[in-house]
């Protein structure tokens, strides 16, 4: 009797993770599959997301270095042209655009329109650009929050399933119990595979997605400042 | 976006393929026999058991060894048992089948020892001394050798010799005692019956008046059939307290009849468990055919201990 309950277990219990994965009920299996997949998509947002705002980080300490120079705004205007501008420069090419189709409308309305339009077209285009670095940041939050609790329900759905096998088995054997233990621990495991990351990496890019939107708006106030000093000693 | 999802997939993947790969499987932990089991059989059930393996054991060792110890030996000299067996046959033609059995009984303690004996006479002189004493005192028809069955039938020269024999039968019960105990008891009560059990119909009218010897057969093979089909609850055969002791009730085909009863008790919450699973042994291996209808008064309503140590060490 002893040799047979330990055969049937050698049978019924899972030993490796694809037979775990293969022996669990269907309902765990897509619970498995879901988070597998959500734990896909969560690292592939945290890569895109770290490359992009390494470089967005990057971009702006270029382009500080190169404003505060000394080099002329119509200088710089016409340097960063023609080049694809993220961030800071973007700001600073929507403002310089604004500052050129404006002059002619100033001689006629006064400086303090141009004013309103700079500071307007700047804080749509920082809005665009924190739109881009923020954009799936969000997947990663819902991931973190929610990927425990669907490997809960896999688990609780597991044990439920062991329960059924006991009393359909009429035996209380550890044989009977245990796949179902295992496929419903493996769901919260996978659960939790996913949320850790998708969490830390939430949090992180969430905190430099913040500092770089600071120091966008506080470039857009002190180009403002810079702008109306100028047309200030214009007048 | 892409290459951020191609890299992140072909990590998945990896880590999943060294994860099946490399994550060994966990060891399988069988569950250790418990080494009392033995004990226990040798304590409870030894005498039942071994004349049932006996006599199946015995048909076959003596075919082989046979003409040896016949040349050896001598012609094959039979017992006082047989000689009144072979009185028996002479009255009554029915009994013929019993005295093979009985014939069987001296033999297994006796089979071990010639066949040492006679494998220290081919090898060592040492051991011929005790095979040659016998040798003189039954002359010819010296010790055990019961096996030629037909040929201890066809030489009816038994009677005459059965006082010498005796002798050597002592001998050999003596030698058979450090063997088994058990034969002891065989030749004690040397019914031809006990160990035949059920098989001939002829034999039940002799059977009636034996059967309490029967039954110790009879209860130890159901003991065991129930077993087979019991898996005692987790955690029960550590804590030895908690046996239940099942009462039911059988009819003549060895059906259980109405609900089997418990007839002890306890505040274990294992009790509860152990005494639905040892239902479930009962009724799961429920035609109980083998038990002989003839002795059925004896068995028709039968108690039986869920002793994990003694249930399972039958098996």
């Amino acid at each position: 009797m002893e040799v047979e309950i330990a055969q049937t277990a050698a049978q019924d219990g899972g030993q490796n993770l694809m037979e775990l994965f293969w022996q669990a009920h269907i309902v765990v299996k897509i619970v498995m599959l879901g988070l597998v997949l959500a734990s896909i998509g969560c690292w592939a947002i945290v890569f895109e997301k770290y490359a992009v705002i390494g470089k967005a980080k990057r971009a702006n300490a270029r382009f500080e270095q190169l404003f505060w120079s000394g080099q002329s705004l119509d200088d710089l205007y016409l340097t960063l042209g023609p080049k694809n501008n993220q961030t800071m420069a973007a700001l600073f090419m929507a403002a310089m655009r604004e500052w050129k189709r404006s002059q002619e409308s100033v001689m006629r309305a006064g400086f303090q329109g141009m004013e309103k339009r700079i500071e307007k077209v700047m804080d749509v285009q920082l809005q665009r650009e924190m739109a881009r670095l923020d954009a799936r940041l969000l997947f990663l939050a819902t991931v973190g929050s929610s990927a425990p609790f669907i490997g809960l329900f896999g688990t609780v759905w597991g044990i439920m399933n062991s329960f059924r096998a006991i009393a359909v088995s009429k035996s209380t054997n550890l044989a009977v119990v245990a796949p179902g233990l295992a496929e419903a621990l493996f769901a919260t495991a996978l659960g939790l595979l996913a949320a850790i990351p998708a969490v830390i990496f939430y949090n992180k890019f969430a905190s430099d997605t913040g500092k770089i939107a600071a120091q966008l708006e506080n470039f857009a106030d002190e180009f403002s400042a810079i702008i109306s000093r100028q047309t200030d000693e214009r007048m | 976006m892409r290459i951020g999802l191609s890299i992140s997939f072909s990590i998945h993947a990896a880590i999943l393929l060294a994860a099946v790969v490399v994550l060994p499987e966990p060891d399988k932990f069988l569950p250790v026999k418990e080494e009392s089991i033995p004990v226990e059989i040798v304590e409870f059930s030894d005498i039942s058991e071994r004349v049932v393996t006996t006599t199946e054991a015995k048909t076959d060792p003596p075919k082989k060894a046979l003409p040896r110890k016949v040349e050896e030996i001598g012609e094959p000299v039979p017992d006082a048992e047989l000689a009144k067996e072979v009185k028996k046959a002479a009255l009554e033609p029915q009994p013929e089948p019993t005295p093979e059995p009985e014939k069987k009984e001296p033999e297994p303690p006796a089979p071990d020892p010639v066949k040492e004996l006679i494998e220290k006479v081919e090898k060592q002189p040492e051991a011929e001394p005790e095979p040659e004493p016998k040798k003189a005192e039954a002359a010819a028809k010296p010790i055990p050798v019961p096996r030629r069955k037909p040929k201890v039938p066809k030489s009816f020269k038994v009677a005459e010799k059965k006082p010498q024999k005796k002798k050597p039968k002592l001998d050999l019960n003596k030698l058979s005692a450090l063997l088994n105990k058990i034969d002891d008891k065989r030749t004690a009560p040397r019914n031809a019956v006990d160990e035949t059990g059920t098989p001939a119909t002829g034999e039940i009218a002799n059977l009636i008046g034996q059967d309490q010897k029967l039954t110790g057969n009879e209860i130890d093979w159901l003991i065991s059939r129930i077993g087979q089909c019991w898996s005692p609850p987790i955690g029960m055969k550590e804590s030895g307290a908690v046996i239940p002791r099942i009462q039911f009730e059988m009819d003549i085909e060895g059906n259980v009849i109405g609900t089997p009863r418990v007839t002890n008790g306890s505040s274990n919450p294992l009790f509860d468990v152990a005494v639905r699973s040892a239902i479930n042994a009962i009724y799961g291996c429920a035609p109980y055919a083998q038990m002989p209808p003839e002795k059925y008064n004896k068995w028709r309503n039968i108690a039986v201990k869920f002793d994990p140590r003694i249930m399972l060490g039958i098996n």
